[in-house]
């Protein structure tokens, strides 16, 4: 069984939960989800896996938005 | 001689008396050239070799003080020329050590400059690089600040299966 720990901005309704879980389940088999609630991320959503960490929040997309931001800035 | 003897002179003359004075001359003559004569002359004589050797001394001194007179002139001259030749050297001395120091305050000057310069650049291409990324970080802020306010839970959950599709498809 795998324990996957899912971090969302707002808290997920249980169809929500359970949709999530149905597709997860497909990739890992047996899971034990964890959920948590970070309004930090702004909106998306981060699931890891023990492992390795499945990043779409929108926080992250918004650094990685102002890399380039800087990135274009730079070299003109 | 006989008549001279005699005593009867022409003129009134005795010849004794005129044989006696002549003695008595001859014989004042004798004395005074033994007695003065030599004498003075003798003195007369070591005098003068005292004056010639005296003279002789005076010319000798006189030649040694012109020697020693000419030496002191000839190191004099030679202490002249070696005090000359130490200022000009020392005047050189100081012309080398003068440009030295010019030419050391210039590079250093060069070298301040040129490292404010560089300073500067370094300064004014961190302050742009601050100031962009100021700006990246406020337009980052402030569409953070949009999307927590105007994102709706519908497109939350779109994103959310979006993510999720995304994840589990790609294996």
């Amino acid at each position: 069984m795998r324990k996957l720990t899912i971090t969302t901005s707002k808290e997920l309704s249980l169809e929500k939960k359970a949709d999530i879980e149905g597709k997860l389940r497909k990739k890992y088999g047996e899971i034990l989800t964890i959920y948590r609630v970070d309004e930090a991320i702004v909106g998306g959503i981060i699931v890891f896996d023990g492992e390795i960490a499945y990043d779409g929040s929108i926080k992250t997309q918004l650094s990685k938005l102002k890399e380039k931001f800087v990135s274009e800035l730079e070299s003109q | 001689m006989s008549i001279l003897l005699s005593g009867n002179l022409p003129l009134g003359l005795d010849g004794i008396k005129i044989l006696l004075h002549l003695l008595n001359f001859l014989l004042l003559l004798g004395g005074v050239t033994f007695l003065v004569y030599k004498p003075v002359k003798k003195f007369i004589e070591k005098r003068q070799n005292e004056i010639i050797q005296q003279y002789k001394n005076n010319e000798r001194a006189k030649a040694e003080a012109e020697k020693l007179h000419s030496e002191y002139l000839e190191k004099l001259a030679k202490a002249e020329s070696e005090i000359m030749i130490q200022r000009s050297e020392a005047e050189r001395a100081n012309h080398i050590i003068k440009e030295n120091a010019v030419s050391e305050a210039s590079q250093k000057a060069e070298e301040i400059i040129s490292r404010a310069e560089i300073e500067s650049q370094e300064i004014k291409r961190e302050t742009i690089s601050g100031i962009k990324n100021k700006v990246a970080d406020v337009a980052v802020t402030i569409a953070e600040a949009l999307l927590e306010r105007e994102i709706s839970s519908e497109e939350n959950e779109q994103i959310i299966d979006k993510c999720i599709n995304e994840w589990t498809q790609n294996d």
